[in-house]
């Protein structure tokens, strides 16, 4: 073997063993240890069990009748080079830059000055593709299984999946390199997307002439139904032109969605042709791309090390000096400087503006929904956004982190400032707190304005509105107990909080590790909650027979409202003690 | 010293879309002989490292590094050079040991225990050989790094910004292993806004500015040219005057 080509493989066959050494190392640490008991667990008891690898799922698969299968396979395979061939063109419309082949910093510094062609670099970064692939076609796989009309088989369905995904990744670096080929011409990224953009419009418009020609709508009754929408629209993708189209995608579609043995080695040729032939178009189209490279290593790198210390915002490419979310000049609460702080750091829309703009936006389009003739919309928006609203408030403290999570290796200044504990605290929690408690009343005031009321005869307006008042001072009192125990979990043991100064941040212990997190969270927001509904449902209980369910209603909450205000409170002066007594210097050490 | 130079470059020019970053660049590094780049920030110092070493292309110009034409003849002319980048940057999951293994079968050394072995000695990593990067400091970083890039024998050796980040101690070293190699027959070029490495390391100064050489030449010679029949004047003085005083 080639000494270049043997010293690569020594390079990716070493790192995969010593990731796996090291992963397996650190299981000594009780927080990888029970991580990883926990992943395996999950794992087990959710994927694995009901499947054995190569054979069929260990429960009972009904195998459809083999019409219904043939008919799923082609409908699948048309829809499925529809979608393929979208994305293809998206590649050439795509505003993109130079081609740029993903290498690590530490790949760059030791390959690119190395005496190492070109083409074997190439070679060197589609292998790892090839291997990167594998993971995300299992999971693929594994999705895909739960349809009954797919072969139960998973080894088949998954390399019809990787093959797929790899075709496709050899595109986008085909494209690339032919789209730096034509910057190289001097035929820039508009010209470019503008001629692609032409000869799809040219297409389009050629399809629908000779679609009006050829099949024309038969009557006005023919595509009222679903069926008879869907049944036309495969006869359209199916017709002599678009079929002819679509013909390479839906020779690389066709092994993932192959039911038996038989189509599945028919389809397996074709589709390895259309691979092995965009590995040759890379080859042949080869240019420069150690330079783009460069930069989207260094990115990556910047990127990579600001996620490390939790300071990695999504979507960012550049830090810049944001604009004040509001003047500082008349604010006395220290907290509210916090609050001041912590809101630069957050991503420049989340201001107060963009914040009137959505409730003018949201009271807007429902005014318009539940004035006009839209009772199928107004009931998909009222079930949509109330399952949102539910979402964000369990999770929406979890994706904000702009508290203690993200400014605990500042704890040391944080500490000296002449302020008690539970300020610091209260200060820091906020910024989360006011953004995902906004976000969720604005989907609750959605959820709120599309309710048809007027259906009940018992809710007035003002049992309405008081109630969304209710449930959105609850939400909001929830999420702080939420973000409470979050920036408790960072205090108390930050180890877990903190893991970005290890190396090796992924794995099946780590996922893990969130699993645990998770289920930690769920049991403190039952145990916050618990005295909250107890004494709500004796009040509730004692008072109605007096007074009647609204105000009985009334006095729950308001008996909810207060004891998670109390909480909240002894939270705050508890984790401001241990914020008080946490030393970053022996927490943090490594 | 050879007759014949070990890093030519003649005319290199790089653009990045249409900003000059080196234009029309010329100079040559003998043996023996250390080369130091000089210049304000965003002068291309660090961009020309990158295209005279081969990590990106020049959009035109000549390279030649130790008789081989870069642009022409990559593999050869790689063979012969070794790039340090001002951050060591190692494969996370490699061992200093396996980084130097790795290194030698990418540059084909022969037997490269029996150079490893010293190497590891000399840089003081030989008790971490079986550790990996993560588990090292910066300053044992940049001393793998270096045995990296040494293992081969280069002719030719590339340093940009080579005492970021290091402690007295290192930057002792650091000097100490350039003259070394100098000394040893390498050619040398080194990137640094620090005048004392310049001088007390490099045999001749480039500097550069807005990606154009403002002046080259032996450190005496630039004093000599920029000095203005002044006594004692510091390089850092002779870079003042050179550059204007200036980024832009």
């Amino acid at each position: 073997m080639n000494a270049t080509i043997s010293a690569l493989f020594f390079l990716r066959l070493t790192i995969i063993k010593n990731g796996l050494v090291t992963r397996i190392k650190r299981l000594k640490q009780p927080k990888y240890l029970f991580g990883g008991i926990a992943g395996i667990l999950y794992f087990y008891f959710l994927i694995f069990r009901q499947f054995r690898f190569g054979g069929t799922a260990a429960t009972a698969h009904v195998t459809p009748p083999s019409t219904i299968v043939d008919l799923y396979y082609s409908s699948s395979t048309t829809v499925g080079a529809l979608v393929f061939t979208v994305l293809a063109l998206l590649y050439w419309l795509w505003p993109r830059t130079r081609a740029a082949l993903t290498f690590s910093e530490a790949e760059i510094a030791f390959l690119f000055p190395a005496p190492i062609a070109r083409r074997t670099l190439i070679n060197y970064r589609i292998v790892n593709l090839m291997l990167g692939l594998l993971l995300t076609a299992f999971l693929f796989s594994l999705i895909s299984s739960r349809s009954s009309y797919l072969s139960s088989n998973m080894l088949m369905r998954f390399i019809g999946w990787w093959i797929l995904l790899f075709t496709m990744t050899l595109h986008s670096i085909a494209s690339s390199f032919v789209i730096t080929r034509l910057l190289d011409r001097g035929i820039t990224s508009l010209k470019r997307q503008l001629s692609v953009f032409a000869l799809v419009v040219i297409a389009v418009v050629a399809f629908v002439l000779w679609t009006r020609h050829n099949m024309p709508v038969a009557s006005d009754g023919e595509l009222m139904g679903v069926d008879e929408l869907k049944s036309y629209f495969m006869r359209l993708l199916n017709t002599s032109p678009l079929s002819l189209l679509l013909l390479p995608a839906k020779l690389v579609i066709a092994p993932a969605v192959a039911s038996t043995w038989a189509t599945f080695i028919t389809a397996l040729c074709p589709a390895i042709l259309i691979a092995a032939l965009h590995y040759l178009w890379i080859l042949k189209s080869e240019v420069a791309f150690e330079e783009a490279s460069l930069v989207k290593a260094e990115k990556r790198a910047a990127k990579v090390a600001a996620m490390r210390v939790g300071k990695f915002r999504l979507g960012e490419s550049k830090q810049k000096a944001a604009k004040e979310p509001f003047s500082l000049a008349k604010v006395r609460r220290p907290e509210i400087a916090f609050l001041w702080k912590n809101l630069l750091a957050t991503a420049p829309y989340l201001r107060g503006r963009t914040a009137w703009i959505s409730l003018l936006v949201v009271v807007l389009f429902c005014k318009w929904l539940t004035n006009g003739d839209n009772e199928i919309l107004r009931s998909i928006v009222l079930g949509v956004t109330s399952v949102i609203a539910g979402y964000v408030l369990f999770f929406g403290p979890i994706i904000a982190r702009q508290d203690l999570r993200n400014d605990l290796m500042n704890a040391d200044i944080l500490k000296i400032y002449p302020l008690r504990g539970w300020q610091v605290v209260l200060g820091e929690i906020l910024t989360p707190v006011t953004i995902v408690s906004f976000i969720y009343g604005l989907f609750l005031l959605t959820t709120s304005l599309c309710l048809h009321a007027e259906q009940y005869r018992w809710m007035t307006p003002v049992i309405h509105w008081s109630s969304t008042l209710a449930v959105a001072i609850v939400g909001v009192l929830l999420c702080a107990t939420q973000v409470l125990f979050l920036n408790a979990a960072a205090i108390l043991f930050p180890g877990w909080m903190q893991t970005g100064q290890s190396i090796g941040t992924g794995g099946i212990e780590v996922m893990g590790q969130r699993l645990l997190f998770m289920a930690g969270l769920i049991l403190i927001i039952a145990l916050a909650v618990l005295p909250a509904a107890l004494f709500a449902a004796l009040v509730f209980f004692l008072t109605k027979w007096f007074t009647g369910y609204v105000i009985a209603t009334t006095l729950a909450t308001i008996t909810v409202i207060a004891i998670l205000v109390v909480e909240i409170i002894f939270g705050l002066e508890w984790l401001g003690q241990k914020f008080e007594a946490f030393d970053l210097s022996s927490e943090l050490r490594t | 010293m050879d007759n014949a130079p070990a890093i030519r470059i003649s005319n290199l020019k790089k653009l990045y879309d249409s900003f000059v970053a080196v234009n029309d660049l010329s100079f040559s590094v003998f043996p023996g002989q250390v080369l130091g780049l000089v210049g304000p920030n965003g002068a291309g110092k660090t961009t020309t490292l990158r295209c005279i070493s081969g990590i990106i292309p020049p959009t035109a110009g000549q390279v030649e590094i130790a008789g081989s034409d870069l642009l022409s003849n990559p593999i050869a002319a790689k063979k012969e050079l070794a790039f340090f980048p001002d951050e060591p940057r190692l494969f996370d999951y490699l061992t200093v040991r396996q980084h130097l293994a790795f290194v030698a079968r990418i540059y084909g050394v022969e037997n490269h225990e029996t150079i490893a072995e010293p190497l590891l000695e000399e840089f003081e990593i030989a008790d971490k050989a079986d550790q990996l990067p993560g588990e090292l400091s910066r300053g044992m970083k940049q001393k793998l790094a270096i045995a990296c890039g040494v293992l081969h024998s280069p002719k030719v050796m590339f340093f940009d910004e080579p005492l970021t980040g290091l402690d007295p101690l290192g930057i002792r070293r650091m000097k100490d292993s350039i003259l070394q190699r100098a000394r040893a027959g390498a050619a040398i070029v080194l990137s640094s806004h620090l005048m004392h490495l310049l001088e007390e390391v490099c045999t001749h100064v480039l500097i550069l500015k807005r990606g154009e050489k403002l002046a080259e030449g032996s450190v005496s010679e630039l004093v000599a040219q920029f000095s203005a029949g002044e006594s004692d004047v510091s390089l850092e003085e002779i870079f003042i005057r050179a550059t204007g005083g200036s980024e832009r």
